[in-house]
């Protein structure tokens, strides 16, 4: 929007009938400054939660029996599951993957608005609950929670790896609930959901999950906005936005619908179920997304190093340097 | 010591000078014949010397991408990316890499092209074996060794059998492999194409020369390096000059698909740089201040070679 392509889309909202069916949450997170004041640079539709993945088989058969809800409890099942020869946290060290999970560690200690502020702004060493949560991950890391090698995976290798058996613990999105059920070695018949652990002292009471709007939406261009155009524009975006088309989206995709409305029935994947109810367990982080924008790949490129072997220091500073540019 | 071989190098037998004979009042010297090459000169034109221009008015400009406005900023822009330390590292990154690659590669790649053209048992299949990395297309080469170098892929997978696990490593991921990573593919891509150009070229080397050598006494090792490589040093030139650009210029695909110039910025080069200033953070002005760099050092290169690898035997003209 900001290039002048696209023009903000809250008259349409209004225009079109979608703001009774859209969720305010949804659309607040498509905002400038992700506020309700921000205008609106488009329309969201994909929803996404994106929790922890236990296979409670695996973690049975290491003699842990209930899923870790606090740091502690996530080492001590770390070890014994690398006792019993499965890894325990797999997740892409080298890509996005790897980044947000690192992120909802580094806030454990942190509330919302300052998050926003550091992720947007810098200020990683600066900030001494900030570093604190990067003192957390290096001593997670070190206590071998995560896999061997885990600075050099990406995601591909992180789904292998917990499709097949080979480690215990993963952070997905609910974009893979379809895929891993086509997977074929039925994981999603032993996997629970629940969040990342939290530390004692924590700002967060029960496990870290995301939750987001921020995936596959409808951006509207000047050109798309001329009276001659408008019209047919309204009639795809209004046709999505039908429960039908959102409930087939829901089944097929997995996506968390951005509509208010009943969609249950359409949930026939057992992890989409299980997320339908995942507000009651878990508690929301701040996604970094919309806060680090740009500095994002840089980013990627200090913390894949942070999943290697990197200090607090180092990390911090990196951080710093890659949002300040 | 003069031989019978160099006696015989340097009476210019081997380099014939072309005499051409003029046609007289012929069609193909009419200045009208010059207007055919007029839809080239406006391709090169377009193609060649445009970008090149534009590369220095656009290192001028602070500009986001083809969807915002630019500014001019003169010579703003140089100051600010001399001042970066992603750019020394970029420096370093690449003058590592061409200081390794090229001198591994080329004596190597000699070698085993005069080896080729020995003709031992079975060098047909040598030469497509040697030929083939150079063929296959650098995204299905980064997917290859991306699978190979990945923390449970071919390369880890052999050191574990063979019983070396301290030496297992992240190869992609560990700022003190990375790059080395890199110039390990660039020369496993290289080596073998070169050697199969060096064969070819020394198969016109006549072999009453290489006779007389061993006639004289002379051991495979001399006769490759003392006999051969003068007559042929023009085409060591090239070929050196075009694996150092190729090397300097293009090094940023292999890194794009593999590493990202990560971690950190330990395998980021100035041509990577020139990539992911422009299309990841959308800083057209610094990427262009970048490529004139590279410019420069590219022409540096060239005479720089050219001289270390003049050769006396040749006519000069």
């Amino acid at each position: 929007m900001d290039a002048g392509v696209t023009v903000p889309a809250d008259q349409y909202v209004k225009e079109w009938g979608l703001a009774d069916k859209i969720k305010p949450v949804a659309l607040d997170e498509w905002r400038v400054g992700g506020a309700p004041s921000g205008a609106l640079q488009g329309l969201p539709f994909s929803g996404f939660s994106w929790p922890l993945w236990y296979n409670t088989d695996l973690l049975k058969k290491a003699g842990v029996d209930k899923i870790p809800t606090t740091t502690d409890e996530l080492v001590t099942a770390a070890q014994k599951l690398r006792a019993a020869g499965i890894g325990p946290l797999t997740v892409g060290g080298n890509d996005w993957t790897g980044q947000k999970l690192f992120y909802q560690v580094a806030q454990s200690f942190t509330d919302a608005a300052t998050m926003h502020k550091v992720m947007q702004h810098g200020g990683y060493c600066a900030t001494p609950s900030v570093l604190d949560g990067i003192k957390l991950f290096t001593q997670l890391r070190d206590a071998r929670v995560f896999v061997d090698n885990a600075a050099g995976l990406i995601a591909d290798g992180m789904y292998a790896s917990y499709y097949s058996g080979k480690a215990a613990i993963m952070p997905a999105g609910s974009w893979a609930y379809t895929e891993s059920a086509a997977s074929g070695t039925g994981i999603e018949k032993h996997t629970t959901l629940g969040g990342f652990p939290v530390p004692s002292g924590s700002t967060f009471k029960k496990p870290m999950s995301y939750r987001g709007f921020t995936g596959v939406g409808f951006m509207i261009t000047k050109r798309g906005a001329q009276p001659g155009r408008i019209d047919n524009v309204r009639r795809l975006v209004t046709k999505f936005y039908a429960d039908t088309a959102v409930g087939d989206f829901v089944k097929g995709a997995g996506i968390l619908p951005p509509t208010t409305g009943d969609f249950a029935s359409y949930a026939t994947n057992p992890l989409l179920t299980q997320s339908l109810g995942l507000d009651a367990t878990v508690d929301y982080a701040v996604l970094p997304d919309v806060w680090i924008g740009s500095a994002s790949d840089r980013i990627i490129q200090v913390l894949s190093a942070a999943y290697g072997a990197s200090t607090p220091q180092q990390i911090c500073a990196g951080l710093d340097t890659a949002t300040k540019g | 010591m003069m031989s019978s071989t160099s006696i015989l190098a340097s009476t210019g037998a081997l380099h014939p000078t072309a005499t051409g004979r003029r046609r007289r009042g012929g069609s193909l010297d009419s200045p009208r014949v010059l207007w055919l090459t007029v839809p080239s000169l406006m391709w090169f034109a377009a193609f060649s010397v445009g970008p090149l221009a534009a590369m220095f008015v656009i290192a001028t400009l602070r500009w986001k991408g083809l969807l915002y406005e630019p500014t001019y900023v003169g010579t703003e822009n140089i100051g600010h990316v001399f001042a970066d330390p992603t750019f020394r590292v970029a420096v370093r990154n690449s003058a590592v890499q061409i200081a390794i690659v090229i001198p591994l590669m080329i004596p190597l790649s000699f070698m085993l092209g005069y080896h080729l053209n020995t003709k031992p048992r079975g060098y047909r299949v040598l030469s497509v074996l040697y030929f083939s990395p150079g063929l296959i297309s650098i995204s299905i080469t980064g997917m290859i060794f991306y699978g190979v170098l990945s923390p449970d892929g071919g390369v880890n997978g052999l050191l574990r059998l063979l019983g070396l696990d301290s030496w297992v490593t992240p190869w992609l991921a560990d700022p003190s492999t990375a790059l080395a990573s890199l110039i390990a593919i660039d020369l496993w891509r290289g080596v073998g194409w070169t050697a199969v150009l060096f064969a070819a070229r020394l198969t016109s080397l006549p072999a009453e020369v290489i006779e007389a050598a061993r006639i004289d006494g002379a051991g495979r090792f001399r006769t490759m390096w003392r006999i051969a490589f003068p007559m042929v040093k023009g085409y060591v030139r090239t070929l050196t000059m075009l694996q150092f650009l190729w090397t300097l210029f293009t090094s940023a695909a292999l890194i794009l698909l593999l590493t990202k110039g990560g971690p950190g910025t330990s395998s980021t080069t100035l041509s990577y740089l020139v990539y992911e200033k422009a299309f990841a953070q959308r800083d057209l002005g610094y990427s262009q201040v970048v490529g004139v760099v590279l410019l420069v050092l590219g022409v540096a290169g060239m005479l720089l070679i050219r001289a270390l690898l003049r050769s006396p035997l040749e006519n000069t003209r």
